[in-house]
């Protein structure tokens, strides 16, 4: 008989004295003890010999059955280069004013010189999306806003560029989503218009009146709360379509299962997404303080069953067990953004020259006089270059093909994208992952029955109590 | 806290075995595949473009209204969400997206979820774990 062949790129690592065995492409993680490592390792190297005992037999049916020996070969993400760069997604930075001051923002908005998107600068980006999606025949083209500042603050400039995008899209037989990450400090005829017209809102609430206050005043030095709570509200009546994003620190770092409640309890969100701190912008001056790498973790951890509970996902960028990719985010060469200055980004937090990073990131700029966009091609194929694929520092680690080798802004403001990678991030995500799949295993209760658990609305851990029964496990 | 050199979980032989000299899977935990079946309505008889007839996955609204939207693999996904089409067989969500922590960046079913998972309204990839223990 043919000898076992390895098939599935695996991960290991110790958990209660034995050793999980994760392979994410096979969608599968086994629990099991030293001797299934050594027969994998053995399959590896080619020295496997069968002894042919019961449990060598069910073993190695286990492996193949789950692809994990004699498989399929596994497919794996698209490379970004591997395609032509046609963008029908633009996303426009219009300002770097703001009308908050947030104490940790990224991009200090407000402080520097003003600077706003002159409406020719818009207009052609989206006109080139339309254009590109006309000539793929995709029958779609997305316009975005984002900040540096609060993107809606040129309100006229802003409104401008959706009315325009959404005339375009109807006269092209298009579909347009325009959607737009804002602090949602808004009159109610704002928001009004928001809803008439945005497709969807990701809005930045970091929790409960006392915490948005400290950490995301408006630029007076007075509370945002009451204003955004009064518009979210007033999103929810209209059944409007947005997710809330809360910058974690260590402020509220404890107290981020009180949120997920409020959250819930309040509003009626899509989505909730948490992001511990990085230190950065604005933190320099204010001595805000990341959390406690550990300290998030468990309490994300926490949060998260309570966000389940309530049929809720709860995410963290660095925490993507659910899919496999080979880019952190479009800002490995996908991304088409356009700064206030005309500079073309693939990254939303690097928006000035100043930036070293723009060496990393600008690849391409506004031609004023010839009113079009000019891309540097080599400079974006280098991005793309910086995927799971090819990162050495990544090639080993359980994260690779979740976090794939994390946010690029990040790992270049504190090391080398091409070198060590290693940061407390880069530690967070593997150690938050594992986490993960340990819960994951995560022995039901011999003594609760599958009807209780339903009730209880325990629904994982009914599952695998049904299985149990289907296979007959004590 | 940060890593002490670069990271390293594949598996290598282990030497001092401590527990059954024989292999024993204990538990396996799977990512639950969504359903991509094909959801395929047959054109109505009569008056149907050829473009619509043509291809499979389409099907035809009123008189010589062709659409498409419905009748994909990702049929659940793209039927509902506003920011979801079809391209060939595949469902392609470009919307607003959080699954990259980065707040209005776009990303689209096909690659990030791979073919394994269903897309959610803001592009997060949506997938369910069944345990089965041993």
């Amino acid at each position: 008989m043919k000898k076992p062949k390895l098939t599935a790129e695996i991960f290991t690592f110790p958990h209660n004295g034995k050793h999980v065995i994760y392979a994410p492409f096979r969608h599968v993680m086994i629990l099991a003890n030293d001797t299934t490592v050594n027969l994998l390792v053995d399959i590896k190297d080619g020295t496997f010999k069968k002894t042919g005992t019961d449990e060598e037999k069910k073993t190695i049916e286990i492996l193949r059955e789950k692809g994990i020996i004699d498989g399929e070969p596994e497919k794996h993400p698209l490379s970004p280069n591997s395609q032509e760069f046609h963008p029908t997604a633009v996303t426009l930075f219009p300002t770097n004013q703001c009308n908050m001051s947030c104490i940790y923002c990224y991009a200090s908005a407000g402080e520097a010189r003003p600077k706003n998107m002159p409406w020719t600068m818009a207009k052609a980006a989206i006109d080139m999306v339309a254009e590109n999606a006309n000539k793929l025949n995709q029958n779609r083209f997305s316009v975005g806003f984002h900040g540096g500042g609060e993107p809606t603050l040129p309100w006229s400039f802003f409104t401008k560029c959706v009315e325009y995008s959404k005339e375009l899209g109807k006269k092209n037989g298009k579909k347009v989503t325009c959607s737009v990450a804002t602090n949602l400090v808004f009159t109610s005829k704002q928001v009004e218009w928001i809803i008439k017209n945005m497709d969807s809102l990701s809005i930045s609430l970091d929790g409960t009146p006392d915490i948005q206050n400290i950490q995301r005043p408006l630029a007076n030095g007075k509370g945002s709360y009451d204003i955004v709570a009064n518009n979210i509200k007033i999103l929810d009546e209209a059944k409007f379509n947005y997710g809330l994003r809360s910058t974690i620190t260590k402020l509220n770092v404890l107290r981020l299962k009180e949120i997920v409640s409020l959250f819930l309890d309040e509003f009626n969100p899509r989505s909730i997404q948490f992001e511990p701190l990085f230190l950065c912008g604005r933190c320099q001056t204010t001595n805000v303080e990341a959390p406690d790498a550990k300290v998030f973790i468990r309490e994300f951890l926490k949060a998260s069953k309570l966000a389940e509970k309530k049929k809720m996902k709860l995410s963290y960028s660095g925490l993507r067990l659910g899919g496999v990719t080979s880019t952190f985010c479009g800002a490995s060469g996908s991304n088409f953004c356009v700064t206030p200055d005309g500079n073309v980004t693939s990254c939303f937090e690097v928006l000035e020259k100043d930036d070293p990073r723009s060496q990393l990131f600008f690849y391409g700029i506004w031609k004023a006089k010839e009113k079009k966009y000019e891309f540097w091609e080599d400079k974006r194929k280098y991005l793309t270059s910086l995927n799971a694929e090819n990162i050495s520092y990544c090639a080993d680690c359980i994260a690779k093909w979740h976090c794939a080798g994390d946010c690029l802004a990040k790992v270049s403001y504190t090391s080398d994208v091409e070198g060590d990678r290693g940061s407390e991030r880069c530690w967070m995500n593997q150690e938050i992952t594992k986490r993960k799949i340990k819960q994951m295993f995560k022995k039901p209760p011999k003594s609760q029955s599958f009807e209780k658990l339903i009730l209880s609305e325990d629904v994982d851990i009914a599952k695998n109590i049904k299985v149990r029964e289907k296979y007959h496990v004590k | 806290m940060s890593n002490k050199g670069k990271p390293n979980y594949r598996i290598k032989k282990i030497q001092n075995v401590k527990n059954l000299a024989r292999p024993i899977v204990n538990a396996v935990v799977e990512l639950k595949k969504p359903n991509l079946e094909m959801h395929i309505e047959p054109p109505p008889k009569g008056g149907a473009p050829d473009v619509c007839t043509g291809n499979p996955m389409c099907y035809c609204v009123g008189v010589g209204d062709c659409s498409c939207d419905m009748v994909c693999s990702c049929d659940s996904v793209c039927s509902k969400d506003p920011a979801c089409s079809c391209v060939g067989h595949t469902c392609t969500c470009e919307g607003y997206c959080s699954c990259d922590g980065h707040c209005g960046s776009y990303c689209s079913c096909d690659t990030v979820c791979s073919a394994y998972c269903s897309c959610n309204w803001d592009g997060m990839c949506d997938c369910n774990f069944v345990c089965y223990w041993y």
